[in-house]
């Protein structure tokens, strides 16, 4: 009965130095805040942990034979449909993205990613994608083979990168770089490495995290890396996230697709849940002021373009029981990515220039003249105007869909294409 | 008998190489049987000038369907017409396409039309915007986009009505592009391009003619030479 008392006693006093110093730090950073010293008390190095955006849509069941969906693109899209509607195939020189690297960046290690995406990419009428044909490869993130612990949450979303990447460009090499924890600075080694070490052309990140006020700083992390970063723009409708929000970033958000039998496109909208909005900490970037999206200005505005993301898609995951139906900015961002590896290698045997890590020059060149007579805006967007992530979607520019989704053939054009 | 059958062979190879050998240029309109009128495009070229964006969309009259645009920029270019617009030497009322480098402030560029499928040619009346000498010059494309060759001419920009037309053409249906340049008196790419025409039938190109001929000699001596030998078989 004492020891019982004593136990009750200790509790309620741990509980109430608990309390007592939870308030005195809460007031410490309040009192830091309102005098300017937040960053003090907040170190600007400390890791953030990031999430990726990925919503399950059902399938994944344990025990069940690995065999391909039988209502592949009734209840969920599989390959080549989207690669179709959005006419990655037709476009001239692309030759599905061969010669061009896509890196990809997720959090811990899945062993059996390789194995997944060619049992995907067999089951689907891709062609294979191994280590052995050069087509695949998997690092830590310093470019080696100490990988680190699993997640299976993370290696969902690992093999959606991989597979639709790989059905959206399936002639384009893919590296995927394993960040050890999902700590952003783990995913920006992660980054760096796809790129300086793996010589990625694109890199496909479907993770990010509320906006906070160091980001600015996070920054650095993407400078001067020469190729384009895609970042997926968040699920949870507005605002969108951090590094989404960078100006280093290409800011992809989500949308819902509808095809006919012919996996031709009959509508996409705004998907509700597509991140997107005016950042809180970045400014706007020339690239959009100087191309007349001053929405948010003088902060930048988000996303810059959409994609699928918020339509469900098969993957095929063995680690979470196999085929299963998954969807948001997660899959709106390596389609995206491997929609730009196929203009990237049309540009490449035209003799053009790589793109640039500021893709939004070229990105939003094309909007600079909305509205205008002589506009062909729509030459290369399919302008998404409806649909509300809490901002309404609409004709031109906005915070769901960013500019629209990209006509890849259009922007590959040799004579009229992106500059 | 076995000496001619060769000989006809040798003709017929010939002949073939040669037909696939580089474009030919041509000058002659009339070596072009569809052609695309700017006007029938563009709002009749009512209140000309106005801009269109590069790319806008056109329709043969023979219904070939393409794009037609300024090449590496999101500029638009300028619809004029002649005589009424454009003071030049296009045939009279001719729609033309202005790359809107004097009057839009554009980039100087080439323009471009392309084709949704192949013909064998495609060629237009040309003109620099400043009078005086200019050299034009035209490259075809295959489906691809890669360059199938070059055609240069002289023209002269005036305006007494004998605007320059420049073209080219394949032995085959494989020309999925045309691009346009002028480098004029300042060596600037400041022109406009009147009526677009195309070759949907395909054009003996002479070589293959003068082929022609050896090869249906050497028929000739063949049905000839068997006709000498079976005669007195006859009698």
């Amino acid at each position: 009965m004492k020891l019982t008392k004593l136990i009750v006693i200790a509790t309620v006093l741990l509980l109430a130095c608990q309390l007592f110093a939870q308030t005195r730090v809460q007031k410490l950073a309040a009192q830091a805040e309102a005098t300017g010293q937040l960053q003090k008390l907040m170190p600007t190095s400390a890791p953030h942990h990031v999430r990726s955006f990925l919503w399950i849509g059902g399938g994944f069941t344990p025990g069940q034979p690995p065999t391909k969906p039988a209502n592949c693109n009734k209840t969920g899209f599989c390959p080549p449909s989207i690669a179709i509607a959005y006419g990655t195939p037709n476009v001239i020189g692309g030759n599905g993205g061969a010669g061009i690297t896509i890196g990809i960046t997720d959090a811990f290690h899945y062993a059996a990613a390789e194995a997944d995406l060619n049992f995907f990419s067999t089951d689907m009428g891709l062609p294979a994608c191994t280590k052995a044909n050069g087509c695949f490869k998997q690092v830590d993130q310093n470019g080696g083979q100490n990988f680190c612990g699993s997640d299976s949450g993370w290696e969902t979303e690992t093999m959606l990168d991989l597979e639709w990447a790989h059905a959206m460009a399936p002639n384009a090499k893919i590296v995927l770089v394993e960040g050890c924890t999902n700590d952003d600075s783990d995913l920006n080694t992660a980054i760096q490495t796809a790129v300086k070490i793996e010589g990625a052309n694109f890199v496909s990140n479907s993770w990010g995290e509320d906006e906070f006020p160091e980001e600015t700083q996070e920054d650095a992390a993407y400078v001067g890396l020469g190729v384009p970063l895609l970042f997926a723009s968040g699920d949870s409708g507005a605002p969108a996230i951090y590094p989404c929000q960078s100006v280093y970033a290409t800011c992809v958000g989500g949308t819902q697709i509808t095809l006919d039998a012919n996996f031709h496109r009959t509508n996409e909208v705004g998907w509700a849940g597509s991140g997107g909005g005016c950042s809180l900490y970045e400014a706007a970037p020339t690239y959009q002021t100087s191309n007349g999206v001053t929405l948010c200005s003088p902060q930048r505005a988000a996303p810059d373009v959409a994609a699928i993301g918020g339509s469900l898609v098969y993957i095929y995951d063995s680690g979470n029981g196999g085929y299963g139906r998954v969807t948001g900015t997660s899959l709106a961002t390596p389609v995206t990515t491997a929609v730009l590896a196929n203009v990237e290698a049309a540009r490449r045997s035209f003799g053009k220039a790589d793109f640039p890590q500021i893709i939004g020059d070229q990105l939003y060149h094309p909007y600079k003249s909305f509205n205008t007579p002589g506009s062909n805006y729509t030459y290369f967007y399919y302008d998404v105007i409806t649909g509300n992530n809490r901002h309404q979607a609409g004709p031109g520019y906005d915070l769901v869909t960013g500019l629209g989704v990209s006509y890849p053939v259009n922007m590959a054009n040799r004579f009229f294409g992106l500059q | 008998m076995k000496r001619a059958t060769l000989l006809v062979l040798l003709c017929i190879a010939l002949g073939a190489s040669y037909a696939s050998a580089a474009i030919i240029g041509s000058t002659d309109p009339n070596a072009f049987n569809d052609y695309v009128d700017w006007c029938a495009q563009f709002n009749n070229c009512q209140n000309t000038p106005f801009s269109e964006p590069s790319p806008s969309a056109f329709t043969s009259q023979g219904a070939v369907t393409g794009l037609v645009g300024l090449v590496g920029t999101q500029q638009p270019f300028e619809v004029r017409q002649q005589g009424v617009s454009w003071n030049g030497n296009f045939p009279s009322n001719m729609g033309v396409l202005y790359n809107g480098v004097g009057t839009l402030n554009n980039t100087p560029t080439d323009m471009a039309a392309t084709f949704d499928q192949g013909v064998y040619g495609a060629g237009a009346w040309i003109q620099a915007k400043n009078f005086g000498a200019f050299t034009a010059t035209v490259t075809l494309f295959d489906s691809n986009y890669q360059p199938l060759g070059s055609y240069s001419a002289q023209g002269d920009a005036e305006n007494n009505g004998m605007a320059l037309f420049i073209g080219a053409y394949d032995s085959n249906p494989d020309v999925y592009a045309i691009q346009f340049n002028v480098k004029d008196i300042n060596n600037v790419d400041d022109f406009a391009i009147g009526t677009l025409r195309l070759n949907t039938n395909g054009v003996p190109e002479p070589g293959t003619l003068m082929l022609l001929g050896p090869s249906a000699l050497g028929l000739l001596g063949v049905v000839r030479r068997r006709m000498n030998r079976k005669s007195p078989e006859v009698q």
